[in-house]
């Protein structure tokens, strides 16, 4: 299965680290949408089809982990794959988006090598699982 | 709603209550008012964070700020991000805070403290940046380059090109992109010398960072690019079309004209651009004057999208492109009329054009 053409947001209200993440991820042939907080974030996912998220653990008005909470309370995006990044290695913060259903926790530094596989991993899994399921709304 | 009351509400008021007494509490400032506001911040409810914090910031004293910082250390994400908000905005009012808190044994501070000065958007905060620069840490100095960018920071020009060549490649991202952000030639002169020393998975990052500081001293030096057969036509096209549009006819010789011409014409060819770099890219060529290197011009007069379709539309009548009537008198006849009377003028004014001629 190819990954390219999927689409990727983007939320941090960091525009150097989603500029980061777009570089990352270009090679692999995804689309990215940038959002720059958690509110944002949730409107765009709202109006278009994102195949995963990279989410921010500290942003304004909404940080990473009540977003995570609001896309798993919602029936249309609870099956997004969610990646949440973050600079602070706080075990009560991996576990509280671990608990709030973000499916990793990756700190930085983190190599372009590393995002690019576990977003490629995570693409392929919610692949699968659509394809097992083809009943369900993605 | 008296002081008295107002305090009570906040602590174990409705949040309705608690929200209208965050705000209230703004007419008194004293420390008690400050303590119950700095409370507030920690509340579950985003419109009672939101509300207390706005207040702290009307009262927005050295006092407030020093009593936020420990708030950083909440393990509630929501409650750090409330003190962040209210630090970056009340940070002028006590400096020496964020100086302690740049020297905090615990990283997490210092990238607090780092972030905090950044936001700010005050020159002032530069030099503790630039000591953070040495910090042991990579996220701590990866959080100063960030800030230095964002200060727009001439002092740091120096170091930050030394960033983009050494260290991991997340590191030397943040020092390209913060390179972008700084409006001085010279920050402009380091990215043109880093086109020739990153490697090539990072030259990319530093054309794109040369496209935000749209300066014309680049050009010449994308051209030399363009001219070697550069892997990254596209995003030099990109560039050329995007930010420093206005400046290529002037700067470019006739020699570099074609060299450009030929290009664009090879990225519109291959669709290497989206529809407004497209659009930007049939102006350019059209300006550019080089009749040669118009095949997707033409191809492009068919195009579904309106506003590409009208830029081929324009790029042919500046260009006098003969091979372009038989097609643009087709497209005449079934397009809408605003672009059938251009098209009309266009073509009426190519045969008064070659009546002259001949």
């Amino acid at each position: 299965m190819s990954i390219s053409g999927k689409v990727v947001l983007l939320v941090d209200d960091c525009k150097t680290v989603r500029r980061m993440l777009d570089w990352t991820l270009k090679p692999a042939g995804l689309r990215t949408l940038h959002a720059a907080d958690g509110v944002h974030a949730l409107e765009m996912l709202r109006l278009e089809e994102v195949d995963l998220a990279f989410v921010d653990l500290n942003m304004p008005r909404m940080d990473g982990i009540e977003l995570v909470r609001a896309i798993r309370a919602d029936e249309k995006l609870r099956r997004l794959p969610v990646i949440l990044l973050t600079t602070e290695g706080r075990d009560e913060d991996r576990q509280a988006a671990l608990e709030a259903g973000a499916n990793l926790f990756l700190t930085k530094p983190y190599t372009p090598a590393l995002l690019l596989q576990k977003t490629e991993s995570l693409l392929r899994e919610a692949e699968r699982a659509r394809s097992e399921s083809p009943n369900r709304p993605s | 709603m008296d002081r008295e009351t107002a305090l009570r509400e906040l602590s174990k008021g409705t949040p309705e209550l608690q929200h209208r007494a965050a705000r209230v509490l703004g007419r008194w400032s004293d420390d008690q008012v400050v303590a119950a506001l700095i409370d507030a911040l920690q509340s579950p409810h985003r419109g009672i964070r939101e509300a207390a914090a706005d207040t702290l910031l009307e009262i927005g004293d050295a006092r407030t700020v020093r009593k936020l910082v420990p708030l950083l250390r909440s393990s509630q994400p929501a409650v750090r991000n409330s003190a962040r908000l209210v630090l970056q905005r009340l940070a002028n009012a006590a400096p020496e805070t964020l100086d302690d808190l740049a020297r905090d044994p615990d990283v997490r501070m210092r990238i607090f403290a780092a972030n905090i000065m950044s936001e700010t958007g005050d020159h002032e905060f530069a030099s503790p940046l630039l000591r953070l620069l040495d910090d042991a840490d990579e996220n701590v100095r990866d959080a100063a380059i960030n800030g230095l960018g964002l200060l727009g920071a001439p002092e740091a020009i120096h170091r930050l090109e030394e960033f983009s060549l050494n260290g991991s490649s997340w590191i030397r991202f943040s020092a390209i992109d913060a390179l972008s952000q700084i409006p001085d030639p010279d920050a402009v002169r380091a990215l043109l010398r880093l086109l020739d020393r990153v490697p090539s998975e990072l030259q990319e990052p530093v054309l794109d960072a040369l496209g935000r500081q749209a300066s014309p001293d680049a050009i010449a030096p994308l051209l030399r690019m363009l001219r070697e057969s550069s892997p990254f036509r596209a995003a030099i096209v990109g560039i050329l079309v995007g930010s420093l549009a206005a400046h290529v006819p002037d700067r470019a010789t006739d020699g570099e004209r074609v060299t450009v011409a030929r290009a664009l014409s090879r990225t519109l060819e291959e669709n290497g651009l989206n529809m407004d770099l497209t659009v930007a890219a049939l102006d350019l060529l059209g300006e550019l004057g080089v009749a040669g290197e118009a095949a997707p011009v033409l191809r492009l007069l068919e195009s579904g999208e309106d506003l590409v379709q009208r830029a081929a539309v324009r790029a042919a009548f500046t260009l006098r492109l003969p091979q372009a009537v038989p097609i643009l008198e087709r497209l005449q006849g079934r397009c809408g009329a605003p672009l059938a009377t251009e098209i009309k003028a266009g073509l009426s004014s190519m045969v008064e054009s070659r009546k002259e001629n001949s």
